[in-house]
């Protein structure tokens, strides 16, 4: 009368296995869960009961303790339903000779015995695997996510009525593998870099900055093709490879937010409105679940209007920026979640948005204008490594028929960077430039003399910080990459300074 | 006089009849201690049924069942309780019924096993 079955629990990306179990006894009639559930398991027992009715089984008449070990771990989701009616059926003779000691149980019960889809599968059966289960008993619904994960077998049921059969040997269910792992990602093509006429300095600027993951700040008046430019970004990256995609899809699913979709291919594009919140950016709430930068993770975060955004939000980013992940603490857990991004932004350098505008006169006083800058601080900017302003476009480019730079021409020449740099990088655990530590940053971006007297008379008239000095190294090895060359040269170097001036033109 | 009290006996009297012929051996009838009463106490093959009978002329108050609420299902449960102690019936499945009986131009008996649980 009694029985132990095997389930999870996430915490954070992290799965624990947890072991249901179940007893049965004389007595009074009693569902009793100990072990510290929090709400939704609670409430299991309501839908344990009706699903195994509904199933057509006999719900036992028994006293009937479940317990969820290790008793010290909170325990949240509604992913412990199957567990729970499994264990009570084992428990009640109604399954038997089949061991529990190698399988996990994952999925939510309805009241009519259907086995629902539950959020976090992928994180908990990469977790499950890790930890030495063989076989996931998971709901049909998360089986396109769940099947990329080789070497566990994934068993996919519909309902408990399946699920009995399976265990008991009726109708084996055949382990599902998804066919389609490492396919080529499908780019958007109503997003193209040819539809944006003129703007080459924009482009450039994209280019370098997808290239070596760097952060993108541009600076322009309205119209001149800031956000146009930002959306096309996804489609000049590289392919996420599959462990990236991996490490997104993981994110996505705890979120609930990976639909249909079985792995995330594309780089994740976030582009969250001004009026979020800090906690909607970072990540929070009771048990803390990933904000934008986690969703953004391997992808591109961007902040239109970033002067719009309340200051204390673009704060926030400074230590995702620098880290690539989050730590989010609050009383009921203390949770990790990686977050790196490419950070693009784009603002409009006043109110009016006309400032340093050749074509139409900018109505702000000198005091709004200060105002308007000063929402973005100095140590915020000197995280972005490359600073752009872009002009409006003149009529002559616009109706012109000469084709500009596509992004398929575009996502060759990042490619080509990318590989060079995963060579370059080959052991270690980065792989773009913009990740590159001291020590590294020592290594790969040495300078030539004649560069360094360069270096030195830029450091000393735009006084720059340390760190500016080392993401300027780094944009300079990309745009060697990009250039295919070796070593660093002047001219290498000086495009990289420039990318750096204007912060001096705005915030003095 | 006191027709209500004439009611219910006369219901509890329709639901013995019926849990005899269905094979119940009837333990106890208006069990009563000093935490309350059950109107039937009866074993089902081995399970321990402790059954509450309502009658009602008609459905304008609501059905029977319905006043079964929860104060009376722990009521119940902790006579019950008590009944278990005081026989040692330690090991024993125990059950809760309710049964309803409409005594009207035909008299007609609803039973629910396992009605409620603690």
């Amino acid at each position: 009368m009694y029985s132990k079955v095997k389930t999870c629990v996430l915490q954070g990306l992290d799965g624990h296995i947890v072991d249901v179990e179940v007893d049965l006894s004389r007595g009074m009639p009693m569902f009793t869960i100990v072990g510290l559930p929090d709400a939704a398991i609670k409430e299991s027992k309501e839908r344990v009961r009706t699903a195994i009715r509904n199933s057509g089984f006999e719900f036992p008449l028994s006293r009937i303790t479940v317990n969820l070990a290790p008793a010290n771990l909170k325990k949240d989701g509604s992913q412990m339903d199957m567990a729970i009616a499994a264990g009570i059926l084992i428990a009640d003779g109604k399954i038997q000779e089949f061991s529990t000691e190698d399988k996990a149980f994952l999925g939510e019960l309805s009241l009519d015995g259907t086995v629902n889809p539950i959020d976090g599968a992928l994180p908990m059966v990469i977790s499950l695997r890790e930890l030495g289960i063989s076989q996931c008993i998971i709901p049909y619904g998360n089986k396109d996510e769940c099947g990329i994960i080789e070497d566990v077998e994934i068993i996919p049921v519909k309902d408990l009525a399946e699920l009995v059969d399976h265990l008991s040997g009726e109708s084996v269910i055949r382990s599902y593998v998804s066919d389609d792992h490492n396919d080529a990602s499908v780019y958007n093509p109503l997003y193209d870099f040819s539809d944006i006429k003129g703007q080459e300095g924009l482009k450039r600027a994209m280019e370098v900055s997808a290239a070596g993951a760097h952060n993108l700040l541009i600076v322009g008046p309205p119209g001149s093709g800031k956000t146009m430019a930002a959306r096309r970004i996804p489609g000049i990256l590289p392919h996420l490879s599959f462990e990236e995609s991996i490490e997104v899809t993981k994110i996505y699913s705890i979120s609930g937010l990976l639909g249909k979709s079985r792995l995330m291919k594309e780089r994740p594009f976030r582009a969250p409105h001004h009026s979020s919140s800090g906690v909607a950016i970072i990540g929070g709430g009771r048990i803390p679940k990933p904000g934008e930068v986690s969703l953004a993770h391997n992808g591109v975060l961007f902040f239109d209007e970033l002067p719009e955004f309340q200051k204390s939000v673009l704060e926030v980013l400074r230590q995702p920026l620098e880290d690539g992940f989050v730590h989010i603490s609050r009383a009921n857990a203390s949770l990790s979640y990686p977050s790196d991004f490419m950070f693009v932004a784009s603002m409009n350098p006043c109110p009016c948005g006309y400032y340093g505008d050749p074509l139409h006169q900018c109505t702000c006083s000198q005091n709004h204008i200060d105002r308007y800058l000063g929402k973005i601080s100095h140590p915020l900017l000197d995280r972005i490594d490359l600073h752009i302003e872009v002009l409006p476009v003149k009529y002559e480019e616009l109706n012109t028929d000469l084709p500009s730079k596509s992004s398929d021409e575009m996502r060759k020449s990042v490619s080509v960077a990318r590989e060079i740099q995963k060579e370059r990088f080959e052991g270690l655990t980065i792989y773009t430039n913009s990740q590159m530590g001291n020590k590294e940053i020592k290594k790969f971006c040495k300078l030539t003399t004649s560069s360094e007297q360069i270096m030195k008379s830029a450091f000393d008239k735009l006084r720059f910080s340390g760190r500016t000095y080392n993401k300027i190294l780094k944009v300079a090895r990309t745009l060697a990459d990009l250039n295919k060359s070796e070593n660093i040269d002047d001219k290498h170097l000086l495009e990289a300074i420039q990318y750096r001036s204007l912060d001096k033109k705005y915030w003095g | 006089m006191n027709t209500h009290i004439n009611t219910g006996k006369f219901g509890e009297q329709v639901a013995l009849n019926y849990l005899t012929e269905k094979g119940y051996s009837v333990l106890e009838t208006n069990y009563r201690n000093k935490i309350g009463e059950v109107d039937i106490i009866a074993y089902d093959n081995d399970i321990l049924a402790f059954i509450e009978v309502k009658t009602r002329m008609g459905n304008d108050y609501g059905y029977a069942y319905e006043s079964v609420n929860s104060r009376k299902q722990k009521k119940i449960a902790n006579t019950s309780l008590m009944y278990i102690q005081k026989n040692k019936l330690y090991d024993v499945q125990v059950r809760f019924d309710v049964i309803e009986v409409y005594p009207m131009e035909k008299v007609s008996i609803n039973h629910f096993e396992n009605a409620f649980s603690l």
